[in-house]
């Protein structure tokens, strides 16, 4: 469940109407409920068969491929990263033109780094049409892309895939390997996010990938290796409008086990009963989570510059599996202050008793901020 | 108290001389508005160049094109995916028409745009999705709609190579920023190629970069691609303008010598009108220099209530003049949309400024002079005349002095502009010191000679003579005003004369099929295939020639260019200015060189036997031997005439813009041209089918419509001229009222008295009409061989038409006599009683 796909919808007026778009742009309900006739739907329970649900579904609607991880270097130095590519079709069809440039596949892709030492959050965003070769998914080798952002596979999809792009502030050369297998999310990777039939996505995740590589910033290279986790989603519709945000949670605990979580807040301050999440243990099996089986609890709030505020550190308490989890974040400043704004940032996972670190993570949190105007 | 009384003293003069008080502010309203006109012509017209180009290349540093010819769109995803240059957006532009007016239909993409321009992202941000799905959709600026009277969502028919296609405007973008450029019309670039039939190319890639980005970039380029700075490109551009700009200045220029006269005019007539009652106040204790004080702060009251009114004026001409500006850019350099007037305050400043400095320095002598008045002793007119006679030869002697000046600078070795009009300022301001003396010399041998002449002539012509000190200032105006009009007049029928004659030279042909852009009148289209085949294989065809239009870069700067297939009767049709004919006929239809138009020679300091560097699509940079320059009045910024042969070799481009059709018998013209007419109901795209002589006329009329706005600053200076014999008149009339009423009781009828007013004005005129044709000789000398050689590049042969000769006498005699009639009415009504009674 990601918030890039909003961040287009939204932006984007919810629908191909000639209508210019209603200011009420953000409205999370709207966005990525709203009308989504004439794409397919994320009815039923569906068969996964892969490499080929790694490449593009345009049938659908909006879809991501979602790469969070953490890093380190030789010395300690503790670093976090992004790399999002996102997928919306602003119309079903294509419009017959002669012009190549004639696209209804639009892309957007997000890259930032955090800098554990230097507290520092790097961020950058792009832009393009499914058009000339521009971005898009192409099969073999498989590759998705925007511009020269890529993740990539060598030889047809088959693992270890890289990671490289470069921004103005730093460059990323990671190569990717699974130490678990895919994980499908909610019921076999239909992942219902609002009542309404069809107001789902399908949902799998890569939730442990070993990550080595390069980074680099100010010329300067050093080496680094961590974990990351690949979220692949896809759908035409999840949210009502009854739905403000969500806060979400991937984390890597050092047992082996992997945990993520989502509550959906309501606009009446409850949390959404379709809030969820799934728990992987060392071998890669997956138990899902209900709401009832979890709680989060906010346990600190930062405050930007021009005053939104988020929780950035959780309470997270699993009785049946006897995890009481503190998540505080690697530093507060980790806003993703693109096109629309959100918070998306490495976190350390300690035990909510003795502080003692249990693991690493990624924590996104949509929904704080009104829609700019 | 005594200020009170000085005040008082000139209100009621005023009270009583209610038209010398709005005379003078008239002058110098008029003054005012035309300079302000012109600056405020000239400066919107600067502005929405700027904006245009500003909102065309908004913050890009760089552009890779292929020197002018659209190109692949491929190399843009190399840029990106392979490069990583990500601050790029690829343009395709072209022309469209709606409703008559053309518009600059940008397309672009708005997913890469928010670098590059402000206007365009917002505008295109908020309509993303229908822009990007909807093949007909573009965006217009609210003021280009609300002036065309549509509204959002309206469905437009434009007008694209002569063909109608609907769009929708699916949204009006902002103005109210006040940087709005007008004439934009911005739709996703996927709809422009569709629209301009350019499917599969890109015309220019906008980027931003730093000087080292920029270098590594360049060295990446394939061959047919170039990378230039903006600036460059933009330099070049704004370069084409100058000259005309310059030009439309030198007529503000003109406007503020003649408006400067009529204000020094109206100024010292109202002091020497008081100097009775000036004297009377320096008896009553006033001293000269409080004198001296209220006399110039009285002028710079009504030179300040004359500058506002003449604001208003000025805006209002300004939008008249604005319209004539923009003609003349379109149909001489490039497609540009002004309609709003932009009022810069240097404009406003300036304008008042020169008003307000004009009436003081009028005043600053009649101030002098009165406060220098003794307080018993009036001055009779006769000593006045006495003193301002000799004043008149030490002002001609300076005069001669600026006039030779004037013709040092001139011919001073410079190409710079300036000092071209520099020299025509000094030209005219030596020659109108002069005037007095002559004119004075001029009536002496007249009365000498006339001594036949009735009374009431002799009555008229001593009267000249005896106020001569005010006359002379009409006379001089009058002359200033007219001398512009024939120097003006002489170049214009010269400039015409020698187009006519080159368009009668260049036009070998009897038929001309051409493609039209639909836009201005350049035939910058591509002719369907099938015309070359028909036309090759039509009975009765001597010979035909084609020709290519192109715009290449030549040394960097975008030039237009004539790829040109000549047949047997094209090289009459070039007149070679230098180089050997000969021999570079030989060479270019070999393929070994190219032929240079005179303003691009005179523009880049180029001759015979230099090399020029042009880029090529296929080989990148050629470097090519000039074979000759010729006369070409067609491109004021310089044409490029290429063989056939050697472009085919360096571009892809086999299309061809324009066929000409000799016929080896003339008497058939009209029924080929039918023939081909019937053609062109085949073709696909438009096409023009004229004669030599429908191409003569309308070139001619493209030529009349350039020179139109002189036409009406002729017009003004001739307006303002004869306001200043009006006052001159009027003055006079009141000054010798006594005089007249003792003519009147010694038997004079009314009409007799008016026939001597009138006589006197025609005098006046004739004066000034005589005088007038020198200076109107030299001025056009000047505007020949200096301002149009270095401004334009072009020179002409002179051609001295009699009958604008005729005209200058005529104009000036007309509108001295016109200025005369109401004096005249006013003289015969004026009761004798009254008059006599001054006594």
């Amino acid at each position: 469940m990601r918030w890039g796909s909003m961040l287009l919808v939204g932006l984007l007026g919810a629908s191909g109407c000639s209508q210019p778009p209603a200011q009420s742009g953000l409205d999370l309900g709207v966005a990525l409920g709203g009308d989504a006739s004439g794409y397919a739907r994320a009815l039923d329970i569906r068969r996964f068969s892969f490499p080929e649900d790694h490449f593009s579904h345009p049938e659908f609607r909006n879809e991501w491929w979602y790469l969070t991880g953490n890093l380190s270097t030789d010395n300690g130095d503790l670093y976090g990263y992004q790399v999002t590519f996102f997928r919306t079709a602003i119309s079903p069809q294509r419009q017959a033109d002669a012009s190549h440039w004639r696209s209804h596949q639009l892309w957007m892709a997000h890259a930032a780094l955090s800098n554990g030492q230097t507290k520092r959050h790097l961020f950058a965003e792009r832009w393009s049409r499914d058009a000339l070769k521009l971005a898009g998914v192409q099969q073999a080798p498989f590759r998705v892309w925007l511009d020269d952002w890529r993740i990539e596979a060598t030889q047809g999809a088959a693992f270890p895939w890289q990671v490289t792009l470069k921004t103005e502030q730093f460059e990323l050369a990671l190569t990717l390997s699974p130490q678990k297998p895919i994980v499908l999310q909610g019921n076999q990777g239909l992942s219902q996010k609002s009542s309404a039939p069809g107001n789902a996505s399908y949902y799998y995740s890569l939730p442990r990938l070993d990550t080595s590589g390069t980074l680099t910033q100010a010329h300067h290279s050093m080496q680094v290796t961590g974990l990351s986790w690949l979220d692949r989603e896809w759908s035409s519709s999840a949210l009502t409008s009854e739905q403000v945000g969500w806060d979400w949670f991937a984390l890597q605990l050092e047992d082996g086990r992997d945990l993520m979580i989502y509550q959906l807040r309501r606009k009446d301050g409850q949390t959404d009963p379709h809030s969820a999440g799934t728990l992987i243990d060392k071998q890669g099996r997956a138990t899902a989570l209900q709401l009832a089986e979890f709680q989060l609890q906010p346990l600190r709030w930062w405050q930007t510059k021009d005053g939104a505020s988020y929780p950035t550190g959780w309470r997270i308490t699993l009785p049946a599996q006897d995890l009481d989890l503190k998540i505080l974040p690697l530093f507060d400043a980790q806003e993703m202050q693109t096109t629309l704004r959100y918070w998306e940032g490495a976190v350390i996972v300690q035990d909510q008793r003795s502080g003692t670190p249990l693991g690493r993570g990624y924590l996104e949190m949509t929904g704080y901020v009104a829609a700019p105007d | 108290m005594v200020s009170l009384n000085l005040v008082l003293s000139s209100t009621r003069f005023f009270r009583r001389h209610p038209w010398q008080f709005w005379l003078s502010i008239l002058s110098i309203a008029l003054g005012t508005a035309v300079i302000v006109a012109v600056d405020l012509a000239n400066a919107s017209a600067q502005r929405a160049f700027a904006l245009s180009l500003d909102a065309l290349t908004g913050r890009a540093t760089h552009q890779i094109s292929a020197g002018g010819t659209p190109f692949d769109e491929g190399f843009y995803t190399v840029l990106r995916t392979k490069l990583g240059y990500q601050h790029s957006a690829p343009i395709v532009a072209g022309w469209l028409r709606i409703e008559g007016e053309t518009f600059t239909l940008l397309g672009i993409d708005p997913l890469a745009e928010p670098m590059f321009r402000n206007l365009t992202t917002r505008a295109a941000q908020a309509q993303l999705i229908p822009l990007l799905t909807r093949p007909d959709a573009v965006l217009m600026s609210q003021m280009d709609a609300a002036r065309l009277g549509f509204s959002r969502l309206d469905r437009v028919p434009v007008e694209i190579q002569g063909q109608t296609h609907p769009v929708q405007l699916i949204d009006l973008y902002d103005t109210t920023q006040n940087v709005t450029p007008e004439g934009i019309l911005i739709t996703d670039i996927a709809t422009a190629q569709t629209l301009l039939d350019r499917v599969g190319t890109l015309d220019r890639i906008d980027l931003i970069l730093n000087a080292d980005a920029a270098e590594r970039l360049r060295s990446a380029l394939p061959p047919q691609l170039k990378l230039d700075s903006v600036g460059a490109k933009q330099g070049a551009l704004k370069q084409m303008t100058r000259a005309f700009y310059i030009n439309l200045s030198a007529l503000s220029l003109l406007a503020m010598v003649v408006g400067g006269f009529l204000v020094y005019n109206s100024i010292a007539l109202s002091v020497l009108q008081r100097r009775e009652q000036l004297a009377v106040a320096r008896m009553l204790g006033v001293t000269g220099g409080q004198l001296f004080v209220h006399i110039c702060l009285e002028a710079l009251i009504i030179g300040l209530l004359g500058a506002l009114l003449g604001l208003f004026l000025g805006v209002g001409l300004a939008q008249f003049l604005v319209a004539l500006v923009t003609r003349t850019i379109n149909d001489l350099y490039f497609v540009l949309n002004v309609s709003q007037l932009h009022l810069a305050t240097w404009v406003i400043l300036k304008g008042v400024g020169v008003a307000l400095l004009g009436t003081l320095l009028a005043a600053i002598g009649p101030a002098l002079e009165a406060a220098h008045l003794a307080p018993m002793l009036v001055l009779r007119r006769s000593e006045l005349e006495r003193q301002s006679r000799r004043l008149f030869p030490r002002l001609a002697l300076g005069g001669l002095g600026l006039l030779i000046l004037g013709v040092l600078v001139a011919v001073w070795p410079s190409e710079a502009l300036i000092v071209g009009f520099g020299a025509l300022f000094l030209l005219i301001l030596g020659y109108s010191l002069a005037i007095p003396y002559m004119s004075a010399w001029l009536l002496k041998r007249l009365e000498a000679t006339l001594r036949w002449l009735p009374t009431t002539a002799k009555l008229a012509l001593r009267s000249i003579t005896a106020g001569f000190s005010r006359i002379a200032l009409a006379i001089t105006a009058l002359t200033i005003a007219v001398s512009a009009t024939v120097g003006v007049g002489i170049m214009i029928d010269s400039f015409r004369h020698s187009v006519s004659h080159w368009l009668e030279l260049t036009l070998q042909n009897d038929l001309y099929v051409s493609a039209t852009s639909g836009v201005a009148s350049r035939a910058e289209g591509t002719l369907d295939n099938f015309w070359l085949e028909r036309i090759a294989h039509l009975p009765g065809v001597a010979a035909y020639s084609t020709g290519r239009s192109v715009k290449l870069d030549v040394d960097s700067i975008p030039t237009d260019t004539l790829i040109l297939s000549p047949s047997v009767y094209t090289t009459q049709g070039f007149e070679i200015l230098a180089g050997d004919t000969q021999t570079a006929w030989q060479a270019f239809l070999a393929g070994q060189n190219v032929l240079i138009s005179e303003p691009l020679a005179q523009h880049r300091g180029l001759g015979p036997g230099d090399r020029v560097r042009v880029f090529s699509t296929l080989h990148g940079e050629l470097s090519l031997p000039i074979g000759a320059v010729f006369r070409d009045y067609g491109s004021s910024q310089g044409m490029l005439v290429m063989p056939r042969n050697l472009y085919a070799e360096h571009w892809q481009d086999p299309a061809l813009s324009a066929i000409g059709i000799k016929l080896r018998n003339p008497s058939q013209i009209t029924a080929v041209k039918l023939l081909l007419k019937r053609w062109s109901k085949e073709a696909t795209r438009p096409v023009s089918i004229r004669s030599n002589i429908e191409i003569r006329q309308r070139s001619l009329m493209i030529f009349d419509r350039t020179f139109a706005i002189t036409q009406v600053l002729r017009l003004l200076a001739i307006v303002v001229a004869f306001v200043g014999v009006f006052s001159a008149l009027m003055a006079l009339l009141l000054e010798k009222r006594r005089e007249n009423a003792v003519l009147r009781a010694v038997g004079m009828t009314p009409l007799q008295m008016r026939g001597m007013l009138l006589l006197q004005s025609a005098m006046i005129g004739s004066l000034a009409g005589v005088l007038s044709v020198p200076l109107g000789w030299l001025m056009s000398e000047m505007l020949i061989l200096v301002i149009n050689q270095r401004a334009f590049g072009w020179s002409m042969e002179h051609h001295f038409p009699l009958a604008v000769l005729f005209a200058a006498f005529g104009t000036a005699l007309s509108s001295a006599i016109l200025a005369a009639l109401y004096p005249a009415w006013r003289l015969a009504r004026a009761p004798i009683a009254s008059g006599l009674r001054e006594e």
